[in-house]
């Protein structure tokens, strides 16, 4: 068969076709889903970091007109099961250790770990009963000593989160051979402490979900606001023990996730238990307060970083201890993606010897899970920031620093850092050019020294950064490569109906599938739909996470849409009496022998008995499962302006320019977008956000009146450009893009400020630079106390 | 969040008002814009058995108006039509701009004059420039009407002087004539938005270009909003220089205890009150001379 | 629990006659006691602008009002945008072509909110809508599309 296609799709940015529902208010999340006779249900978290639990009289709440149930510790027991791990978690040891990993408890019996941790959970007839009985719940507790930082965890004789075992999850070491060598050969060391901290996702959406267990039929029907319905019910049936079979799990419109959302949480499986316990529909909407203290949180990790190199500035060697502050629990792949977040410290640079220690360590404080970038960023952070402080120390441009450093096109594809990752594909000092080009980096250079001289201080920091797309195998985990699922229909009439397992959260799936379906069967966007977020129409599925949707998803639609093209074209050919290699597929119609049959004939004379070929099956349905059999690593430059108002420390973030390499672009509006939202949200790491403990492991900014979540004012102005080199690693050449910003606008941004803040010998601000610490900074700078 | 049950009323007067919180000591709260009653409500911190709305009494308190010697605005005044009204823009536009300084659309929309005195935040904005313009408040409660100087109604972090079947009618500041010239500046929280430190700075300047008067309230800084007396006492008296303006502005933080939280530290905010007084003071002298 | 309260809305033009308890905040008395789910609730303290209304032709944010203080008032949401023949507000039309919704979330206030100011503003430079957008939070977009859509808008409204 040969293919010549309508104008490509794929490259182009029609209209998402998801908008229209959701610009009208008829998106439907979890929240806004009502079935008849539903209850609600009211969680009572500890008001204690680290508490035993002495006694719960649920009297007076029970008491309470319109309860109906309240359910603590004592009444979760067999057939309920714990939050199995997603992932293995290796001991201290570095050997597998799903069994040594602490059990993610459902809801506190015994103890409480975090300020906020469920120990009660209230069902009431209304929203207003379940809540005005759960102030008459009497909880004792007698406060227990506190592990309020990995650090202290790691002491010895630190309280321990879980009695029966040590705080330190994950102590794992990696070297190349000769890190010590180099280090003592090296004419030039440079050591810092970082700190990459705490934040929270804070997807606009606040979590909501219903159970509904019907004790008729035995089934459970789950809608929650879920990265992946999928992984949901596998979970589900864990927990409840019962079979996946009894469980529909649904992930409506879902009103952002950034990784907070994937995976299993406890509301919801205790949702369901009180729902077989009572037979009824049970809801709950989490309230923002709920979501700081209990919706995970990520990105908390402490750095001790050293780079050795020559005098021109070369980087040799690395090494880096890297501690995590896994919070209470063990949520998802958290423990060991300290791991991968270490080994990309080494960045875009081909910097050949490296050492890595790894400590992942339960605290007291709120779980840690993913989160855009989910360990990544910090690592690319770490050696962003040392080679600013490298080129300030040797007085070599910043931009000339990363440019003798980096990894050179012709050591593509498929380059070995010495962490071991396996890089795809790139031109790294392409992105860098291009970002100096788009920003007009020399200017800004002659702009700064201008105003400098105006007692103005301008600043202009740059960032190269790399970061995977998808979960394939990887040094790490050879086994680990997440498969996605898709399926492919085409109805007698002709319109086409993707399933898949990744289901969007504002990523635009509806719209980009259709394309790459599009691409293969020449049909108009507009006769595609896409379906997901539901097990009873997706047979299978993992989810949306790791910037897959595209380069596992996206690969699993070409594939079932490459499928249906076949058949068609087996059918085209037994038509129109030719051989299917001699059929050609031109903008939507089968030609061979001189004669033609339209893609709608096709699928609508496919279900003729008489027409099809023998041992054709009726009807056009396809699906296929997509295995990455490696990582993709988009990557790019990004350059910050910023002036800071030294009185005051203020940071205005006039601009932020972004080049990236994400392969090949699929909807470049689209894409753009994900750079804005994802680099707003690096913006905020730098900058605004802050999740903070105080001494006893109370969360002090609990609430959007205290966390700064970027508003209009706060951004900057994006300008965003793309250069495209396919990966090799997929048909489609897309390496995947989501998280990309997310990672390389930290860096930049804390480079320009501590760049506008040289005149003061400013060398560093942990983050988030707010105002205060920066004029501290100044203050401290100009005192002598070199941060 | 759901707020605690509460009973509710929307008398049509202020009369009707005082009679209902009479009725129900120690249970009754005042709802005016409800923009900073409510979320307290939402989390539970306030609880209030009675809550008294009074949506129905805009008739007698919400206005904008002058008495010639005065600017005379209802307690249930908007901030979005203080911050749009032609009169107040006349008058003094200073009070204007705090007004617009405050939240967001939406919270200016519904919050009001007096609901914020009342509320007495000391993060909040309008008692910076109302300190700083003399402003007093006129209060109604069952033994008739009184005025009293905002600076002597606000006594501490939500703390204020007035009993619990009181209610504020009118706010009413004088306005001078002459060379005047003020300006709020506020640096603001970016969370919540509202003032880390907030600084208010009325001038007036004599013919030579002596500064008359000089008034500059600062809010945000410690549990209430105060007058720096120590800036004015130095400018008072003198003509207004970059120079001098800098040295009175040092002394800005004289005499505040500057309070901690998770957005500046006492040292900070004393920072922030010497340099926004210098930047407010520089302002309102400017906007005076022209 | 205090007794209900016989309460009149008038919403997108339909007056709907309910009862409800005074705590009864002004969006669930929307969203659960209405029916319209459009306007969302995102935060408990008046940050977000997820729940922004039009009361009387002003945004407020609906979580922040209770229903009891709206008797009477006029009040719109995001169903109540499109023309009755289904055809999309300018508004609305603006954000799907300058790409200003991911989740699509926040846009309902965002929607209601840009209403608001080009009722008030019909010309509005960037740093003038960035200032009205204070208090409607987005943690998709980055916001440099809303800002676009807005301004988009604005020129379609005034053409």
């Amino acid at each position: 068969m040969t293919t010549s296609s309508p104008p490509r799709q794929i490259g182009q940015s029609p209209r998402r076709k998801e908008d229209d529902r959701l610009l009208r208010g008829q998106g439907a999340f979890s929240d806004d889903i009502n079935i008849p006779g539903t209850v609600w249900a009211h969680f009572v978290r500890s008001p204690h970091a680290h508490a035993r639990i002495l006694n719960i009289d649920s009297s007076a709440a029970m008491a309470h007109p319109g309860v109906l149930r309240v359910l603590t510790g004592a009444d979760v027991h067999p057939p309920y099961h714990p939050i199995p791990p997603v992932l293995a978690v290796r001991d201290a040891e570095n050997r597998d250790n799903e069994a040594g990993a602490p059990a993610f408890t459902l809801i506190a019996r015994d103890k409480a770990k975090y300020a906020g941790e469920i120990v009660a959970i209230v069902v009431a007839e209304t929203r207003e009963a379940a809540r005005d009985a759960a102030d008459l719940l009497m909880v004792r507790y007698e406060p227990l000593p506190v592990a309020n930082s990995p650090e202290q965890a790691m002491e010895p004789g630190a309280p321990r989160v879980h009695d029966e075992r040590s705080n330190e999850q994950v102590r794992w070491l990696k070297s190349t051979e000769n890190v010590s060598s180099t280090f003592e050969d090296s004419e030039i060391i440079l050591r810092h402490d970082f700190v990459n901290q705490r934040i929270h996702a804070v997807p606009m959406e606040p979590r909501a979900g219903i159970a509904h267990w019907d004790p008729a039929t035995q089934f459970l029907t789950v809608w929650a606001s879920i990265q992946g319905a999928h992984e949901l019910r596998t979970q589900m049936a864990e927990v409840l023990g019962i079979s996946p079979d009894q469980i529909r799990s649904v992930a409506p419109d879902v009103g952002g996730g950034f990784g907070a959302k994937h995976g299993g949480e406890v509301e919801y499986f205790l949702l369901a238990i009180a729902s077989m316990e009572l037979g009824l529909p049970v809801k709950w909407a989490a309230s923002r307060t709920e979501e700081f203290l209990s919706l995970s949180h990520a990105r908390g990790k402490t750095s001790e970083f050293e780079i050795a190199a020559d005098r021109d500035g070369r980087v040799k060697a690395l090494r880096l201890r890297h501690t995590t502050d896994l919070g209470a629990f063990p949520k998802g792949a958290t423990p060991i993606v300290a791991q991968t977040s270490a080994i990309i410290a080494t960045g875009v640079y081909g910097i050949r010897e490296a050492a890595f220690e790894v400590h992942s360590v339960y605290t007291n404080h709120t779980p840690e899970g993913a989160y855009r970038g989910y360990g990544r960023p910090e690592g690319i952070y770490l050696i962003e920031r040392a080679m600013d402080m490298l080129a300030r120390d040797l007085d070599i441009d910043p931009a000339e620093i990363r440019r003798r450093n980096m990894i050179q096109p012709e050591e593509f594809p498929y380059y070995r850092t010495p962490g071991g990752d396996i890089y795809d594909s790139g031109n790294y000092p392409e992105a860098l050019e291009r970002a100096l080009e788009v920003s007009g980096y020399e200017s800004l250079r002659a702009r700064q020294s201008e105003m400098r001289a105006d007692g103005k201080y301008l600043g202009i920091g740059l960032a190269s950064w790399v970061k995977t797309g998808g979960f394939g195998p990887s040094s790490l985990d050879p086994s680990s490569s997440m498969p996605e699922w898709a399926r492919v229909k085409v109805s007698p009439g002709g319109v086409v109906t993707i399933y898949t397992g990744s289901s969007p959260h504002g990523q635009g799936n509806y719209t980009t599938y259709a394309q790459v379906a599009a691409d293969t069967l020449h049909v108009p966007i507009d006769d595609i739909s896409v379906t997901h977020g539901d097990t009873a129409t997706v047979t299978y599925g993992m989810g949306t996470f790791a910037s897959r949707n595209m380069v596992v998803g996206g690969m699993a639609v070409l594939q079932a849409s490459q499928k249906i093209l076949d058949k068609m074209t087996r059918f085209a050919g037994h038509a129109l009496g030719s051989d299917p290699d001699g059929v050609e597929f031109t903008d939507g119609v089968f030609n061979a022998n001189g004669s033609s049959i339209t893609f709608r004939e096709v699928a609508a004379r496919i279900n003729q008995v008489l027409e099809r070929p023998p041992g054709m099956e009726m009807g056009l349905d396809e699906s296929s499962f997509y295995q990455p059999t490696h990582l993709t690593f988009n990557y790019g430059t990004y350059v910050a302006v910023v002036e800071v108002d030294p009185e005051t420390g203020d940071v205005d973030l006039q601009q932020l320019f972004c080049v990236d390499d994400q392969g090949v672009v699929v909807h470049p509006v689209i894409v753009e977008g994900q750079v804005h939202g994802g680099a707003a949200q690096g913006i905020g790491q730098a900058l605004y956000e802050d999740i903070v403990y105080d001494e006893n492991g109370q969360l002090l900014s609990g609430s959007l009146m205290d966390y700064a979540l970027p508003t209009a004012e706060m951004m900057p102005e994006f300008i965003s450009e793309f250069i495209e080199t396919p990966s090799p690693t997929n048909p489609l050449g897309v390496k995947g893009m989501g998280e990309g910003p997310t990672t390389g606008a930290p860096p930049a941004v804390v480079n320009a400020v501590v760049d506008a803040l040289a005149p003061f010998n400013v060398r560093d601000i942990v983050m988030p630079l707010t105002p205060e610490r920066v004029w501290r900074a100044i203050q401290d700078a100009q005192n002598g106390d070199q941060s | 969040m759901i707020p605690g049950a509460f009973d509710y009323a929307a008398p049509d007067s202020v009369a009707e008002a005082i009679t209902l919180l009479q009725q129900r000591p120690g249970e009754g709260k005042i709802i005016a814009g409800g923009q900073s009653l409510l979320p307290m409500m939402k989390l539970r911190v306030a609880m209030p058995g009675l809550v008294v709305d009074l949506r129905k009494t805009r008739g007698e308190l919400s206005h904008i108006s002058t008495d010639g010697n005065n600017l005379r605005i209802g307690a249930m005044t908007s901030h979005a039509h203080i911050a749009g009204s032609d009169v107040v823009l006349d008058t003094l536009p200073v009070l204007a701009e705090t007004a617009a300084e405050i939240a967001d659309v939406q919270v200016r929309n519904l919050g009001t004059i007096g609901g914020s005195i009342a509320h007495a935040d000391p993060v909040a904005d309008y008692p910076a420039t109302l300190l700083a313009l003399d402003a007093r408040a006129q209060i109604a409660g069952p033994n008739g009407v009184r005025v009293v100087s905002v600076d002597e109604l606000i006594m501490d972090a939500f703390i204020t002087t007035l009993a619990e079947d009181e209610i504020i009618t009118e706010i009413i500041i004088p306005i001078s004539d002459g060379q005047t010239g003020a300006a709020y500046l506020k640096f603001a929280n970016k969370a919540s938005h509202f003032a880390i430190v907030g600084v208010a700075a009325a001038v007036s300047l004599d013919d030579s270009g002596y500064l008359s008067r000089v008034a500059v309230g600062i809010t945000g800084a410690a549990s209430r909003a105060a007058r720096a007396t120590a800036v004015e006492d130095a400018l008072r008296g003198h003509v207004p220089t970059p120079d001098t303006i800098a040295t009175a502005s040092a002394m800005a933080a004289d005499g505040l205890e500057c309070i901690a939280d998770l957005h500046g530290s006492p040292e900070y905010r004393q920072n922030l009150c010497r340099v926004l007084t210098k930047r407010a003071l520089t302002k309102a002298v400017e906007r005076a001379r022209e | 629990m205090a007794d209900s309260i016989p309460v009149t809305l008038t919403i997108n033009g339909t007056e709907y006659n309910i009862d409800v308890e005074p705590r009864l905040l002004l969006v669930h008395a929307i969203r659960d006691v209405i029916g319209l789910t459009g306007t969302h609730v995102g935060c408990d303290t008046s940050q977000c602008g997820s729940c922004t209304v039009l009361l009387n032709g002003e945004a407020v944010k609906s979580c922040s009002m209770l229903a009891v203080q709206a008797d009477g008032q006029q009040i719109e949401t995001v169903e109540g945008l499109a023309a009755a023949d289904g055809t999309l507000h300018p508004i609305q039309q603006a954000f799907a072509e300058k790409h200003g919704l991911q989740c699509g979330f926040c846009t309902p206030g965002m929607l209601m909110l840009s209403k608001a100011l080009l009722n008030e503003n019909p010309n509005p430079s960037k740093d003038e809508i960035k200032h009205a957008l204070a208090g409607n939070m987005c943690r998709c977009t980055g916001y440099q599309n809303i800002v676009l859509a807005i301004e988009f808008a604005a020129g379609q409204l005034s053409r």
